[in-house]
């Protein structure tokens, strides 16, 4: 060996060298400052490469591909918990009913009833409700299964938060 | 926790667990991202790429044979599709067909770089992008997702030998640069 060329060069970096061959290259980049010098913008190469900048993908990509590959697929798409929904529904649909209750409940004979009336009417009509809700509900029947809902659902949440610690745990152990 | 291999994920997907193609994707997009906008340079180009890659890959996921390594198989779906990106837009033809004999010459974006650039990482990092296309990608591959020359080749069609020598090309042309500047001299 008497000069490092570029396949010497490439051997040393790929760990390619045997014994031999290294200790002759030692010895050519003793003698040779010129040799070290290229030996060194070599190895700069090699080391630097490997932190090469990697570009995120745009946000949200996940998300998108996925929809992209359920429309693609025909599937159908995760939906909104029912349970969700159906509370929702409940809520709104006391509102209205009380609302409905409230503009009923004047006669429509009254001379220009006034917004006062409406809310009367709507609020007598609640406390109405709530107190035969409160009979219903102090019964004794009624604490037996108040109970046994309770631990239904204390149940059933167990399972759920089980289920979700689950996913989060393999989501998070994809990503790593 | 253990991680989930591309294997096992592939198997679940197959079992209809199409949400399951979620991690691969959250794996793999900002390697191939970064791949492609090296190659295509330009962001939208890449992602739209990207977006085929991914689809063809789900779509494929029933030919995918369960002894090759997923990363291959990916990055070789990455490659085509930027191959046609390119081919189709008849960008840089000459770069993206040209044999692989065929000398380069980083030097005329060499003054540029070097003034733009802070230090030797930088100027490495920037002269990179430069790279003719099949010479950036065999740099990126093996550097950055640590493919081994072997699956480089599969994933580009090529040779081994001829990989490698697209390697080494790259590695000898850059070390060029390099002594221009005298940069390994920042190198203890």
């Amino acid at each position: 060996m008497k000069k490092l060329n570029d396949e010497i060069l490439n051997k040393y970096i790929d760990g390619e060298l045997d014994a031999a061959e290294i200790s002759e290259l030692k010895n050519l980049i003793n003698e040779n400052p010129e040799q070290l010098r290229i030996l060194k913008a070599h190895k700069l190469i090699d080391e630097t490469l490997p932190a090469l900048e990697i570009y995120p993908a745009p946000h949200n990509f996940t998300e998108r591909m996925m929809n992209i590959i359920y429309d693609s697929a025909g599937h159908v798409r995760p939906r909104v918990s029912g349970f969700f929904i159906g509370v929702v529904s409940v809520f709104v649909a006391s509102i209205l009913g009380t609302l409905f209750y409230s503009f009923s409940a004047v006669p429509a004979s009254a001379p220009n009833p006034t917004v006062s009336e409406y809310v009367g009417k709507g609020e007598s009509f609640l406390k109405s409700f709530l107190s035969g809700f409160s009979g219903f509900v102090g019964s004794e029947n009624m604490t037996l299964l108040g109970g046994a809902l309770t631990v239904i659902l204390l149940i059933s949440g167990y399972f759920l938060f089980e289920s979700h610690k689950k996913f989060k745990d393999k989501l998070s152990g994809a990503s790593r | 926790m253990r991680q989930l291999s591309d294997i096992e994920i592939i198997q679940s997907v197959k079992k209809g667990n199409t949400a399951d193609f979620s991690l691969l994707i959250d794996r793999y997009k900002d390697r191939a991202f970064s791949m492609l906008r090296r190659l295509l340079k330009n962001e939208m180009d890449a992602e739209e790429a990207l977006q085929d890659s991914f689809l063809k890959a789900f779509n494929g996921l029933k030919d995918f044979r369960q002894d090759a390594k997923f990363s291959t198989w990916f990055y070789k779906i990455t490659y085509n599709t930027a191959m046609t990106v390119l081919g189709s837009k008849k960008r840089k033809a000459e770069e993206t067909w040209s044999s692989i004999d065929e000398e380069f010459d980083l030097g005329s974006y060499d003054n540029e770089i070097y003034a733009q650039a802070e230090s030797s990482r930088d100027y490495i990092f920037r002269i990179v992008d430069k790279l003719p296309i099949r010479h950036a990608l065999v740099t990126i591959l093996f550097y950055v997702d640590g493919l081994s020359l072997n699956e480089i080749s599969q994933v580009m069609g090529t040779s081994l030998v001829n990989t490698k020598v697209l390697l080494h090309r790259s590695r000898n042309s850059l070390r060029e640069l390099l002594l221009k500047h005298n940069y390994q001299e920042e190198l203890k």
